[in-house]
Parts: structure tokens; C-alpha cells; sequence
């Protein structure tokens, strides 16, 4: 499973990407960050603007042939979304 | 959404207000905070009635409006996105020796002061509104933003940015995302957006301005100067003058603003490129601006400004109904024929939007 979290908007309105691929983790890490997909329900995620110049993020999940996309908004981004935001940028930074 | 109304959805309406008036200050405490979490500008509204319950009315004894005085409060937020925050400088009291908290303060009181001396408009709902900022929000976090009801200041991370704060124009840009909220609103996706954002840099430019004392072609015309940190390769976020020029960096790319219709982006992020189609709009407000000469705001400024209040702009107007607008106002203001109509029109035409 390869997940990506593309970060636009923000004042400046500069992009930034992160992405982790389950493969390069240890196996309770990659267990933690499928259960984290499953919570989000990317599929069912509703998430309009809240404000201005708040961070949008693309979340991209590609599992085999299968695909899941949502588009989020700070202020306005169920926890379990966060959460998983969250984590992609942690790993992937780290 | 569920960030957004949490108890505001549990508590029948109303409620609250009668909480915030009539009970002990505990529940009034509960009140207000609860009110204080609905993130809009109406709900801020109601908050500020609330808040000036029983004082007198802001007339003088001949019915005039007294002079403008900003009310401002400034919360630190202690590097933390979820915390209620520490109240660290209200207004009156003398400056903290933190850089951030006495920016975001001497900073609101100049949009302030710009806002109701150049247009006598009182604060951000014209009703001498309350005006909150939270600094030190966030780790690291390279963000300002309007989050409905108060401007949120992050530090920056010291790689890329500075802290939020450093530039005027950033702090009067997002006040003014509060005056669009109250006048349009314009919704917050593509050309509309693009739109809103464009209003924010044109008067934060303009707060800046005028804080400085300078004529149109004294200005800088950028927004966020100051903002990139040490090393970065750029002079600001933005440039109104010459929008896609404002950075190249290895690290940060490069400045993607378009400064004509032709080369208008279409993308899904960032809504729909509001801060990188804001660049049309930009230059066509800097070309009447430096066309007219002496101060921006009065009478560029003032163009956009009763566009931004006019009644037929709607929620998802663009880029050519607002300059349909800009010229037809300059036109009742200054005359048919006027060089303010004509530079209005011509502005327009040099960046590719057909009236």
C-alpha cells in the first residue's frame, strides 16, 4: 500500500507531498497505518473550505489495483483524516 | 465539518445568548467559549453583542459615530493547534517584549486605523467587532490564516519562513478575509477564490501602505517581504507588480503566479490555484494604481473597496464580473470620461479580462 498526502494552499500557496509505502516499514507500523486508512473512510470523506488560507491535502491511497482519493481542509477534517495526515507526514519526514 | 459545530449542533439555538447573558459567570465563561468555537463571522458577531451588553451605545450625544479605536485581544496559543490559548495583551496594555504578540498587535491596529481612516469602516463587520489574534500556534507551523472568526499566526519553521507575523501586509490580508466574509461573501474556489484572495493582498497591501506613508510608486507591491527566511532565494511571497517573480528557490520552487488571462492554472489544489490566479487581479489593481499615482488607497482603493461592497457582487462572482464592477464604480465616482475609469478599464485589458 502506497499512500501520498499532498499539502497545498496555506498562505503562501506553496505544494508539498508526502508518501510512505507500507513495504518500507516494520510490519506493526504498516499494520498501524492500514487500520489508520480503514478509520478514515477516505471514500465518505465531505470537506468544504473552512476560512481562508487554511491547508488543503489530496490524500491518495493506492493498494494493488485499488484506489481511494479525498480531498481534505484544515478546520474542517474529521479526527480519524487527521490522524492518518498526521502520520504520513510523521513518517515520511522521519 | 464535525471541527465545526460540535456543542453549536447540541445546544438549541439561542440558547446560549440567554446563557451568556442572564447566567452566573461560570456559565457565562461556558457560554461565550462555546460561542466562541462556532467559526463565523455572524457567530463572532453575536459573541461581540454579548460582550457589549448594557455598555452604551457608540454615538455621540449629537448621534455621531465617535472617533474609531480598535478593541483587540491577543491569545498565545503555545505552539499548540488545540488549546483554549493564554490572553497575553489586551488592548491598552503596554507591549510584552514578544515579538510575535506585539506584531499581531500593533499589526491589527494598523489595519484597524487603515480600515476606519480611509473608508470610516469600523472593524472587520463595520460594528467596531472585537478583533482576536492567536500567536505562536502550532510547532514550526508556516501558516497564517482567517479561521472564520479570528487571524491565527504559526512561527514558521526558521528554514523556510519566519514567523507570520513579520509582515504588516500578511496580518491586514487576513483581517480582510473577514471584511470579504462580511461584505460578499465570495466563495472560496477558483476564479471566486482567486478573487477573495486578490482582495486580501490588495489591501494588505494598502494597510502596509498606508502605515508607511507611501505613494503608489514608493510601494514595494509585495506581499510577505520579510517572510522568507535567511538564505531562501526570493524577496516575498508575492509580487502584485509583477506577479511569478517574487522567489526562485531550490527548495521552495518557484513563484507560479500568472500575471495575464492566457495563462490562467487550472488545478485542484489549493481550491483551485486561489493564491496563484490571485496574481491576474493583483497586477490589474497595481496597474490603476501606479497609473493614477499618490496614494493607492484613495482612490484605487477606494474603486475596489465599494466593488467589494457592492450588492450585485455575488458569492460566486469571478475575475470579469468584479471588473465590471471596478469600472462602473469608478465611473459613478469620478465621471464617465474620468482618467480613473479609463485607467480602471485599461488595467483590466492589459491582463486579459474582457469587460
Amino acid at each position: 500500500m502506497e499512500i501520498s498526502v499532498r499539502r497545498t494552499g496555506g498562505f503562501a500557496g506553496i505544494a508539498r507531498t508526502a508518501r510512505v509505502r507500507t513495504d518500507d516499514l516494520d510490519a506493526p507500523a504498516a499494520d498501524e497505518l492500514r487500520a489508520l486508512v480503514r478509520e478514515a473512510d477516505l471514500p465518505a470523506v465531505k470537506s468544504e473550505p473552512s476560512g481562508a488560507d487554511r491547508f488543503q491535502y489530496e490524500i491518495h491511497v493506492r493498494d494493488g489495483d485499488r484506489e481511494q482519493r479525498a480531498i481534505v481542509h484544515d478546520g474542517a477534517m474529521p479526527d480519524p483524516v487527521r490522524r492518518l495526515v498526521d502520520r504520513v507526514q510523521v513518517l515520511s519526514s522521519g | 465539518m464535525s471541527h465545526r459545530c460540535s456543542l453549536h449542533c447540541i445546544v438549541p439555538p439561542g440558547m446560549l445568548e440567554r446563557v451568556a447573558r442572564h447566567g452566573d459567570d461560570d456559565q457565562r465563561a461556558w457560554a461565550l467559549d462555546t460561542l466562541s468555537k462556532d467559526h463565523s463571522v455572524r457567530s463572532a458577531r453575536a459573541t461581540n453583542a454579548l460582550l457589549m451588553a448594557g455598555k452604551p451605545k457608540r454615538l455621540d450625544v449629537l448621534g455621531r459615530r465617535p472617533a474609531g479605536k480598535a478593541k483587540r485581544t491577543i491569545f498565545d496559543m503555545g505552539n499548540e493547534e488545540q488549546s483554549t490559548g493564554k490572553l497575553v495583551r489586551g488592548e491598552g496594555d503596554k507591549a510584552t517584549g514578544d515579538a510575535a504578540t506585539d506584531e499581531a498587535y500593533d499589526g491589527l491596529g494598523s489595519t484597524y486605523d487603515f480600515y476606519w481612516e480611509t473608508f470610516q469602516r469600523d472593524s472587520i463587520d463595520d460594528q467596531g467587532l472585537h478583533l482576536v489574534g492567536w500567536v505562536h500556534y502550532g510547532r514550526d507551523y508556516d501558516n497564517a490564516f482567517w479561521d472564520g472568526q479570528r487571524m491565527v499566526f504559526g512561527d514558521g519553521d526558521g528554514q523556510l519562513f519566519n514567523r507570520f507575523t513579520i509582515s504588516l501586509d500578511v496580518i491586514g490580508h487576513e483581517l480582510t478575509h473577514g471584511v470579504t466574509e462580511d461584505e460578499g461573501p465570495l466563495d472560496y474556489q477558483a476564479q471566486s477564490g482567486a478573487l477573495n484572495e486578490s482582495i486580501s493582498d490588495v489591501f494588505g497591501s494598502l494597510v502596509k501602505q498606508h502605515a508607511l506613508g507611501q505613494t503608489a510608486d514608493q510601494a514595494d507591491w509585495l506581499i510577505g517581504a520579510g517572510l522568507l527566511a535567511e538564505g531562501i532565494q526570493g524577496k516575498a511571497l508575492r509580487s502584485m507588480a509583477e506577479p511569478g517573480t517574487a522567489f526562485d528557490d531550490p527548495v521552495l520552487g518557484k513563484d507560479s503566479q500568472p500575471a495575464h488571462m492566457r495563462d490562467y492554472v487550472r488545478t485542484v489544489d489549493d481550491n483551485g490555484g486561489v493564491h496563484t490566479n490571485s496574481g491576474i487581479p493583483n497586477r490589474a489593481f497595481y496597474l490603476v494604481a501606479t497609473k493614477l499615482g499618490g496614494s493607492a488607497w484613495d482612490r484605487a482603493g477606494r474603486i475596489w473597496y465599494e466593488s467589494l461592497r457592492d450588492p450585485t457582487l455575488s458569492r460566486t462572482s469571478g475575475f470579469r464580473r468584479f471588473g465590471h464592477l471596478t469600472e462602473r464604480v469608478a465611473k459613478r465616482l469620478y465621471g464617465e470620461g474620468s482618467d480613473e475609469a479609463k485607467a480602471v478599464g485599461d488595467a483590466w485589458e492589459q491582463v486579459g479580462v474582457k469587460l
